[in-house]
């Protein structure tokens, strides 16, 4: 009895997949006839062609049209949104995707100060440059890029941008920290990075306070945030040495270096940060007899 | 290496046979793996390819074949022969390219056709002529995910 039921809820189901197939082969026809009208070649039916290679086409759409297709249908939506959809994006060699970012600061008024891209088409030694006004009012300080992703710094929190989708995401203060606790005065950086294994993107936030006495003493504290949903800042390597970073960083395989100093005159140092165990060191920068190094302020 | 060893013979779908220079043909990467295992003669049989299109094949291999002494074409020239090889296909050679380019796994051409493809595709129109997706939307959550996106609809 079980089991007939079973044939018999199995046949149903068939029907049902058969009446389905006949549905959409009716549409099908229906849009390839309405293709066809469009078409100047006759009997032109798109083939069906598998995701890979779908992907590979769509990948190489500009941006705009990316965002622009994505109301088609349920399928793209997905599939513009997946990881594996935004790798390829982004590491076609014809990604138009990259361009040359440019932040004009006006230290007076914050508020003047500017992005500015430089147009897809043109080729970046000819410098033309447009205002990117999708990012009004950016006021942003110390601006860094990462595979399509920008990061600044407003008000002391940091932002990421993706000029790609136009999203703006404003990530939530260290609340936790001692040294914004305890003091009024701080240096705060931002360095964003990506970690290829585990592809993640991360932040590394950087909180120094450099004591105006004699002995110019420095401290500070690492914070990392990994960019997704639910993140939040973890203090990290809670005995490295104290150090103040430079602006400079690199990204590279996996490893952020930026030059700080350990004390501020002196002491110049390079420190290397693998992006996915979060792990860091130091090591001192060579240097020459006579070599002068810009002091900070 | 004599004469015939420099030689393949390439047998498309439809029985068309096309004799073509070793260094030609290697640029195949599924030619080459089946080379390599020595798993065929000196002809080749390609399941999945037309004659139409294997000769569009063979001729850009040729074009980007680098042979002694007569690789000497400039990058530039080749990029422009390029352009002028995707322009006027149609959209099904260019697809039937696209899946021929896979099939026989030649990278390069599978990048020149797949961004052919990709700069023909502007519009929504486009999009719905070239490629067989259905829209699964409601009216509203179509107007929705637009709306979310304005700033991609004007020009």
């Amino acid at each position: 009895m079980v089991r007939r039921s079973l044939v018999i809820a199995i046949a149903a189901r068939k029907e049902k997949r058969r009446r389905l197939k006949t549905k959409r082969r009716l549409v099908r026809r229906r849009r390839r006839q309405t293709v066809k009208a469009i078409q100047d070649s006759e009997n032109w039916v798109a083939p069906e062609i598998n995701q890979d290679l779908l992907t590979e086409i769509l990948a190489r759409l500009p941006a705009k049209s990316v965002m622009r297709f994505k109301c088609i249908s349920k399928f793209l939506l997905s599939l513009f949104s997946s990881r594996d959809f935004c790798n390829r994006f982004i590491t076609l060699p014809t990604s138009q995707s990259f361009g040359l970012y440019m932040s004009l600061l006006d230290h007076e008024n914050y508020s003047k100060s500017l992005l500015l891209s430089s147009a897809p088409s043109t080729c970046p030694s000819s410098l033309e440059f447009d205002h990117d006004l999708t990012i009004r009012k950016m006021r942003g300080w110390y601006l860094r890029a990462v595979r399509g992703f920008l990061c600044f710094t407003v008000f002391k929190k940091a932002r990421v941008y993706n000029p790609s989708t136009r999203q703006l995401v404003i990530l939530p203060a260290v609340v936790e920290s001692n040294v914004i606790a305890e003091e009024d005065v701080y240096k705060i950086f931002y360095f964003i990075c990506y970690d290829p294994v585990n592809d993640q993107y991360k932040l590394l936030c950087s909180i120094t306070q450099v004591s105006d006495n004699m002995l110019l003493e420095i401290r500070s504290e690492l914070w990392v945030f990994v960019l997704e949903a639910g993140g939040s800042w973890k203090r990290v390597a809670k005995d490295f040495p104290c150090h103040l970073p430079d602006g400079l960083e690199l990204n590279m395989n996996g490893v952020l270096y930026y030059l700080a100093w350990t004390d501020l005159h002196t002491s110049c140092v390079l420190v290397r940060f693998d992006i996915r165990s979060e792990e860091l060191d130091m090591l001192q920068v060579p240097r020459k007899a006579g070599d002068v190094l810009t002091r900070l302020d | 290496m004599s004469k015939s060893e420099k030689k393949i013979v390439l047998k498309s779908l439809d029985n068309e046979a096309f004799e073509v220079e070793k260094a030609v043909a290697l640029q195949s990467q599924t030619i080459w793996v089946m080379c390599e295992d020595k798993c065929v003669g000196n002809e080749i049989p390609l399941e999945n390819v037309t004659g139409q299109i294997l000769a569009k094949v063979i001729d850009y291999c040729k074009k980007h074949a680098v042979v002694d002494g007569d690789g000497d074409e400039s990058s530039e020239e080749l990029k422009n022969w390029d352009t002028e090889f995707t322009k006027n296909m149609d959209q099904s050679t260019l697809f039937n390219m696209i899946l021929a380019a896979n099939y026989l796994n030649i990278k390069s051409l599978l990048n020149l056709t797949c961004q052919a493809v990709a700069d023909k595709t502007k519009t929504i129109d486009e999009f719905h002529t070239f490629l067989n997706i259905e829209n699964n939307f409601t009216p509203e959550e179509e107007a929705q995910i637009c709306q979310e996106n304005l700033w991609a609809f004007d020009d």
